[in-house]
């Protein structure tokens, strides 16, 4: 059915969603805030002299490191694959995702248990008469892992950001005679800026948001803050006061941001021309596999390879028909829920875009809150609301069933979808917005001028156009759910259990080599799915 | 000559000839203005002489320096030739006077404002130097990327369609700034335009261009 | 109309309706099982129960903090019927946020002696884990250890290792010593141990062993349960690292080896109290402690089983003779004392 309605005074359906989609992430996390203006503990008083000084400058440290090493890991990846042409280009233009597909705990476990005593790399250096140990449990090791492993969330923003620069921009600096150094500089990363710092934000916010690998390194930070307030003072509310505070350094790093962009643009709506990748020298050309293949090697191979050699004295983990039920179990609740996260982000965008007025400003910060709060913190908020949306709905579910379960949405996977989608609309949100704010409005508005409806537009315009920034939403998302461990540890059904809980059930207990044939299927899965979507064709043209 | 062409022929990988067997010259300071249709090839000229693209065959020759044949390609950073896009370009995230001064050598502050200032000033936009390039109107733009090619003195500056994006009502005005502003500057400049008018009123002499080449007269 | 609200409602009815069902076996008897050790061992003898009494076993397992955090909320209206939590503070936590009930059964009481059990009969411990310390033979004979104190003497500089405080071993072992010595005496105690660590504490117990392996220090302070662990690995070379090293009682003449349990509960608002009960009562079964010990290295709380053969080798022990409750009483103050004596 067409719709003949256009842009009208009255709400979309677009906006709707978001306001009811707002209000429901909203509930949780204002039940928690709301603590916070309570009189600090005693606990409190704790944390902040001997915990809180230390914790934030080793935060400050830890993020502006990773932030740093991420960018430059993403950015430079993006620019070699973009605009230069050499062997295997294609192959490492979708490869370079693949760190994403680790996670930064599993990273963690396996390079130290390399780099200790025991490991591969450090029996190696005793063969060769070395017996000094390498401690990658340190700041400098934590901030080298999570840079590996999280640098594509920079190399898929950049590169996209990169494939729709006009190649305009920088023939004109050639004709002012911009040599390859300063074109970079002065106008290729400057133009890049929103995508580069979109990305290194997701990056910011994931090592924030980190608990297992600081706590397994030793290094104090931030979010070991807030589970120590929590787990071993037993003071949930000190643990959510220190949520709030990084909440506001998160507010402020975006505010920096901005307040440094100033009146300055980074789009202008110039034709884009297609992009003529540079041949490169013999010699640079060496330089640039190799350093792609250095990224690539320690942000994935190595690990992985060492989790196959773990896995063969291991095997017997994987051997189970059970693991049918957990990767059906766990493609299924991934799938969905990310789509359904992709879906929300889209409606977001789309409400945003066609009002202009700070109430959707404001409803979208609330949307994108739940990423920078620590996923154990959002568990309690979310897992609070249930219950009291379960005793509310009671006397309705008396009406079906007499006897049934009191709790019938806590006890359902309804609570684990509901977190994860307050968790990670912002990763799809991010991903969606950049990619409309590349097409701009007019084919939107072309199409509402010619009589179709909103949806009708979106669904047959705007959506084939926005085709890969909706596949690198999902790609972001899937993957972020299937690593997903503090909320499906504690909001899953009982006796559920997924691909991650499973690594867990290792990890937690020191057995790091048991923990590589679950996690190997984590990784796998992510692969495939990598792959499927960077090679699916359509119309005979590659998405990647 | 100061500008030759000879036998310039350009075609995109697996496509028909853009140009073919196209000669052209002109004189220094002269101001030429290159008509034809839209497919006649124009732009792909003024790319090929920038350096942008490479031709198939031919040569072409600045100022008494082969800038391309079969064996030599000059790299457009090192050809000294400046051009005003058809929608300018200027850089999004750089202010009115970081685009003029992008192309300006190495030199102190003060020396580069001075240039900086006496490029607006010829281009009438003194005003504008702190402004951002969406804050600006199409014609103030126009201007801007005049003087930021001008910046770099280039042996031949060439100008893509600078009217097609403004407003027809003031074209009048902008034909005799801008040809105000290229006589000031004494640039040798080829300006590719689709409207006869224009090429009229500005050039010293047209050049009529036809399916990749230009006529013998 | 349009094809999302369709395929978006379709989708979401499939999940609640799952949810509804999904997991939760409908066998007429079955219990829920809140725990946060997740140890196949445990499964395994989940399962045996259920093949015995033919009561199913629906099992939750999360970190303890976050199940008691969610017992609270969920109050009356929660699904578990039984507590599983490896730490006597937790165990006591639990109760003292009044989530438990007392059970008073024959069996359990045979099969668990008194101190590791709850004086009101409200937790009851499966396994015994003992936290030692570890030392290297070339470089330190068992002579020269004595006692968790000694460690502070100055010929022990640079070369202690453990692992972080946020850990809660080391939080129920300074625990047990403001219990036993105070608080003075506990403070001095950590600022001595801190002064003779061989490095900030990082990594987990198996890595404080490596570390002293590797000569970066020669004696660790570690659990039993994961000397055990590693001489048992699928890892060969941790295999040769449990071998190389000994383990050390300490306070064997003083006031005993710091030990902490896992322990079992029946939650205050069960609906399955009779099955829960027998639940723990085959939990501390001969038969489920001789799995529990064998495939687990952890000692069994009934008496009557023996412990593994490796356990068996490194000799009996005394235990530190206090209430464990008081691993739960003092683990606040505990952390805070370790905050401010700097115990990273």
């Amino acid at each position: 059915m067409r719709m003949k309605r256009l842009l009208s005074k009255t709400p979309s359906g677009f906006t709707i969603i978001t306001i009811v989609v707002a209000i429901l992430i909203l509930f949780p996390l204002s039940a928690m805030f709301g603590d916070i203006l309570d009189a600090p503990s005693d606990t409190w008083v704790h944390i902040r002299t001997h915990l809180l000084p230390d914790y934030l400058g080793n935060t400050i440290i830890l993020i502006v490191g990773t932030a740093v090493l991420a960018a430059l890991l993403g950015f430079f990846s993006a620019y070699f694959v973009t605009f230069h042409d050499f062997p295997m280009r294609r192959f490492f233009s979708w490869a370079l995702i693949l760190p994403l597909a680790l996670p930064s705990y599993i990273a963690a476990y396996v390079y130290a248990d390399m780099f200790s005593y025991t490991g591969t790399f450090a029996r190696a250096l005793r063969l060769m008469g070395i017996t000094q140990l390498v401690d990658v449990m340190s700041m400098a090791g934590a901030i080298l892992i999570f840079g590996l492993t999280l640098y594509p969330y920079v190399y898929l923003m950049v590169k996209s950001s990169l494939q729709k620069q006009s190649r305009i921009y920088l023939d004109n600096a050639r004709l002012l005679h911009a040599g390859p150094l300063k074109r970079l500089m002065r106008v290729i990363i400057p133009l890049t800026r929103p995508a580069l710092i979109g990305g290194t934000l997701l990056v910011i916010l994931e090592t924030l948001n980190d608990y297992g690998v600081v706590r397994y390194f030793g290094v104090r930070v931030f979010s070991y803050a807030i589970f120590d307030a929590w787990f071993r003072l037993a003071d949930v509310a000190s643990a959510i006061r220190l949520s709030g505070l990084m909440l506001l350094l998160v507010f402020g790093i975006v505010a920096a941001e901005k307040l440094l962009r100033g009146r300055r643009r980074f789009q202008a709506a110039l034709k884009s021309s297609s992009i003529r990748r540079m041949k490169l020298s013999v010699r640079s050309r060496t330089l640039v596999i190799g350093f792609l293949s250095l990224v690539l090697l320690f942000g994935f191979g190595i690990p992985v390879l060492e989790m196959i050699g773990n896995l063969f004295a291991t095997w017997h983990v994987l051997l189970d028909v059970e693991w049918l039920y957990i990767i059906i179990n766990t493609l299924t609740i991934t799938i969905f829920a990310s789509a359904l996260i992709v879906f929300i982000a889209l409606m977001t965008v789309n409400a945003m875009r066609l009002s202009k007025s700070r109430w959707a400003a404001v409803l979208l910060k609330i949307t994108n809150l739940g990423y920078a709060i620590p996923g154990a913190v959002i568990a309690i908020a979310v897992l609070i609301f249930f219950v009291d949306l379960d005793r509310r709905l009671g006397p309705l579910y008396e009406l079906f069933q007499n006897d049934g379960p009191a709790l019938l949405l806590t006890t359902s996977l309804t609570m684990l979808v509901f977190a994860y989608c307050l968790r990670f609309i912002a990763i799809a949100y991010n991903s969606v917005d950049s990619t409309y704010e590349k097409i701009g409005m007019s084919y939107t508005e072309a199409a509402y001028t010619l009589g179709h409806g909103k949806w009708n537009t979106l669904w047959r315009i705007d959506l084939p156009l926005i085709r890969t920034g909706l596949i690198s939403a999902f790609i972001i998302v899937f993957i972020d759910v299937l690593k997903e461990l503090p909320l499906t540890l504690v909001l899953r059904p009982t006796n559920y259990d997924t691909v991650a809980t499973r690594v867990f059930t290792y990890a937690g207990d020191e057995m790091i080599h048991e923990a590589s044939g679950p996690s190997l299927v984590i990784i796998l899965l992510s692969a495939m799915m990598i792959y499927y979507l960077t090679h699916m064709k359509r119309g005979g043209k590659h998405v990647s | 000559m100061y500008l030759d062409i000879k036998q310039l022929a350009f075609a995109y990988p697996g496509g028909a000839p853009v140009l073919n067997n196209l000669h052209f010259t002109m004189e220094k300071g002269e101001i030429v203005s290159l008509l034809g249709p839209s497919g006649s090839g124009k732009s792909t000229l003024l790319r090929l002489i920038a350096g942008l693209d490479h031709p198939a065959d031919g040569s072409i020759e600045l100022n008494g320096v082969t800038l391309s044949d079969p064996t030599t390609f000059v790299i457009p950073e090192r050809r000294n030739v400046g051009m005003v896009f058809q929608d300018y370009a200027l850089f999004p995230h750089m202010s009115v006077f970081q685009n003029v001064a992008f192309g300006l050598p190495k030199q102190s502050r003060q020396e580069q404002r001075k240039v900086v200032l006496e490029l607006l000033r010829l281009v009438n936009l003194e005003a504008k130097v702190d402004r951002y390039p969406h804050e600006l109107s199409g014609g103030e733009q126009q201007r801007i990327a005049l003087a930021r090619s001008l910046a770099t003195k280039p042996d031949v500056l060439l100008l893509d369609e600078p009217f097609s994006n403004l407003d027809a009502s003031l074209k009048v005005t902008l034909r005799r700034d801008l040809r105000r502003i290229l006589n000031t500057a004494e640039t040798t400049c080829l300006i590719v335009t689709h409207d006869e008018q224009d090429a009229l009123a500005i050039a010293d002499r047209v050049v009529r261009m036809t399916e990749g080449t230009i006529p013998l007269k | 109309m349009n094809k999302f609200i369709l395929i978006l409602s379709v989708f979401l009815t499939g999940l609640l309706l799952t949810g509804c069902t999904l997991g939760v076996e409908n066998d007429e008897r079955a219990l829920t099982v809140y725990t946060d050790r997740h140890y196949d061992t445990d499964q395994e003898l989940f399962d045996q129960f259920t093949e015995e009494t033919g009561i199913a076993v629906n099992v939750v397992k999360a970190g303890s903090d976050e199940l008691i955090n969610r017992l609270r909320t969920e109050g009356a209206d929660t699904a578990a019927d039984v507590f599983i939590v490896a730490d006597a503070g937790r165990l006591h936590q639990a109760k003292e946020n009044d989530l438990l009930q007392a059970v008073e059964s024959d069996v359990i009481t045979a099969n668990v002696p008194a101190n590791y059990r709850d004086v009101d009969n409200q937790w009851f411990g499966l396994t015994v884990r003992a936290r030692v310390i570890v030392f290297h033979p070339d470089r330190v004979s068992e002579d020269d250890l004595s006692t968790y104190e000694d460690l502070t003497d100055p010929k022990w500089n640079g070369r202690v290792v453990v692992r972080s405080s946020a850990n809660i071993y080391n939080q129920s072992l300074i625990a047990s010593f403001l219990s036993i010595n105070g608080e003075s005496a506990t403070r001095s105690f950590i600022a001595g141990l801190v002064a003779n660590f061989a490095r900030t504490p990082e990594g987990n117990d198996r890595d404080q062993a490596k570390a002293v392996m590797a000569g970066l220090a020669d004696v660790a302070i570690m659990n039993t349960y994961y000397m055990g662990k590693m001489a048992n690995s699928s890892d060969p070379y941790e295999v040769e690292v449990a071998n190389a090293l000994r383990v050390f009682f300490p306070n064997q003449d003083t006031t005993g080896t710091h030990v902490n349990i896992s322990g079992a509960a029946v939650t205050k608002h069960s609906d399955n109290v009779a099955e829960a009960v027998a639940f723990i009562e085959f939990l501390t079964s001969p038969t489920a402690q001789a799995l529990f010990a064998e495939a687990n290295y952890e000692y069994p709380v009934n008496p009557d089983v023996d412990a593994a053969e490796l356990l068996e080798s490194w000799g009996d022990f005394i235990a530190q003779d206090i209430p464990l409750t008081d691993l739960g009483t003092f683990a606040q103050e505990a952390t805070i004392l370790m905050d401010e004596e700097g115990w990273n």
